[in-house]
């Protein structure tokens, strides 16, 4: 996915229906009854129809869907036995349509954020009406989300070219990962307030102003 | 350059309450006041380290200063103070503030002060004074935290009051300035570490500052980022202070230099005088730089003979 493939997605379908027909397809898919298989598999068709067209790389889809597979499973497991709409049915069959319902809405989420930068998804949020100030957080958070993967990535090759190849019990390897954290959040700490220092010397006073919109929001 | 915004409505200078004695040290004042001037300026870091003790400096306008000195040296605290960001103390904790006047910060001010243009920085008139001194971070990621390049150079314009399509043309041209016009949509994590250190001097220029004050300018730039960032400090106009290491930069760029060590200020005067200075340099954790060794040697050898073909 690059570029040109947001570009004439873009071109497709405006980003807001996109993020409003997004939100909307979720929020029926949550709806759809238990067991109700056939309007399940009607979004599903629907969903696959606007994958195709626009151009959603369905490899990468695929990938970031599976990734994020053990999650859904965890979760519909847990409800699964746990629902009161249950009633005796059985937990297997419960379990798969909770995991049906959530593993078509994820595919819709995946999908939007592949086929539109996440840039384009803050600025359409706030072209959507969307307080300026969850906007400008959500941007910095996009923003130094990569610069903090970056620090993570050289920490990381930091620690295993002192590790000599050496193998590490569970524990051991569990406490790095603590100190690794620990250590980034400090750096992230120390990273905000120099960005503080320099949003005040270009003479930041609090409100947040941007060039989309005329508006100030305090 | 300055804007219409520029109001002197400020305690300036010559009405400030800075002791007689200083201003009499500072005799070149009398006709116009300096760009820069530091008096007796001290801070203390939170772990109580002094970064700068008792500093005294004056900046005429148009020089163009190198600041050099070990790490640790209390260079880009110095900076930081001259727009106001690090207000001095003498006690730990935080003072930032968005420009509104902070009553505890003013009881903990220690006598040393800053004045930029005439105008004493303080946090009352940080606004005015950060309209003055555009301050150009070591670490571009610091500055830009814009979801574009064109959002990031736009943010000063904007918070001077500009509206949003007067900031955008004056992005736009900054932009051109630095040899970034086309680069203007991209998100800064999608350039290379010189561009985006270019594109930090443009969001800079873009508040039409007439100090530049630029922390280790050329840091971790290659050698054709690094020539393409000297040539663009070169063409600009304002006064400059900047704080490096490259001191090879520094014989090229800075005619004066002011050396400073644990907060005071060891040596000030001509760049080639300081930098050809090797017992000086070595007493503070610097070497003379390559530029000017070559150069002695050069000067010093007899020209080789040219090749000739048998």
């Amino acid at each position: 996915m690059g570029d040109e493939t947001q570009i004439s997605a873009e071109r497709r379908l405006d980003p807001r229906w996109a993020l409003l027909g997004c939100l909307g397809f979720v929020v029926a898919v949550i709806l759809t009854p238990l067991g109700a298989w056939k309007a399940l598999g009607s979004e599903a068709l629907l969903l696959a129809f606007f994958v195709g067209y626009l151009g959603v790389n369905l490899g990468s889809l695929a990938r970031r869907w599976l990734g994020l597979c053990p999650l859904l499973v965890v979760l519909a497991v847990l409800l699964g036995i746990s629902h009161p709409a249950r009633a005796g049915e059985h937990a297997a069959g419960f379990i798969a349509a909770i995991l049906a319902r959530n593993g078509v809405a994820l595919v819709a989420v995946l999908a939007l954020g592949l086929v539109y930068s996440a840039v384009t998804l803050i600025q359409t949020l706030r072209r959507l009406g969307c307080p300026a100030l969850v906007v400008s957080t959500l941007h910095f958070m996009n923003r130094y989300s990569h610069v903090l993967v970056e620090e993570r990535n050289r920490m990381l090759i930091a620690s295993r070219a002192r590790s000599f190849g050496r193998k590490r019990s569970l524990w051991a390897r569990w406490s790095m990962l603590g100190n690794l954290l620990g250590a980034l959040f400090l750096r992230a700490m120390e990273r905000g307030e120099r960005v503080h220092t320099a949003m005040v010397s270009r003479g930041w006073d609090g409100t947040i102003r941007s060039l989309a919109d005329s508006e100030q929001t305090r | 350059m300055i804007g219409p915004w520029r109001k002197r409505t400020q305690k300036t200078e010559s009405q400030s309450e800075a002791p007689a004695s200083a201003l009499d040290q500072n005799s070149q004042l009398t006709a116009s006041p300096a760009s820069i001037r530091l008096h007796d300026l001290c801070y203390q870091y939170p772990d109580g380290r002094q970064a700068l003790d008792h500093l005294r400096l004056t900046i005429q306008a148009g020089e163009c200063v190198a600041l050099v000195g070990p790490n640790g040296a209390g260079k880009s605290t110095l900076l930081l103070h001259l727009n106001g960001i690090l207000p001095g103390r003498t006690t730990g904790g935080a003072l930032h503030s968005h420009g509104a006047d902070d009553p505890q910060a003013t009881s903990r001010r220690n006598p040393g002060q800053v004045w930029i243009e005439g105008l004493q920085v303080n946090t009352a008139n940080g606004p005015q004074v950060r309209r003055m001194v555009g301050l150009v971070f070591q670490d571009p990621d610091d500055q830009l935290f814009s979801p574009t390049i064109l959002e990031d150079v736009a943010f000063g314009p904007l918070n001077l009051g500009l509206k949003p399509a007067e900031a955008r043309t004056l992005a736009l041209q900054c932009l051109e300035r630095v040899n970034l016009a086309a680069e203007a949509h991209r998100p800064p994590q999608h350039l290379s570490f010189g561009a985006r250190k270019r594109a930090c001097l443009a969001g800079v220029l873009a508040c039409n500052p007439s100090i530049l004050a630029l922390d280790e300018p050329t840091a971790n730039l290659d050698p054709r980022g690094r020539r393409r960032f000297i040539e663009l400090i070169r063409s600009l106009s304002a006064t400059k202070l900047i704080a490096s290491h490259d001191l090879d930069m520094v014989v090229e760029l800075c005619p004066r230099t002011i050396l400073i060590d644990q907060g005071q200020v060891i040596a000030d005067g001509p760049t080639r005088a300081i930098l050809a200075n090797e017992p000086l340099l070595s007493a503070h954790g610097l070497e003379v730089p390559l530029s000017l060794i070559l150069e002695a040697r050069t000067s010093s050898e007899p020209a080789e003979k040219p090749i000739m073909p048998a």
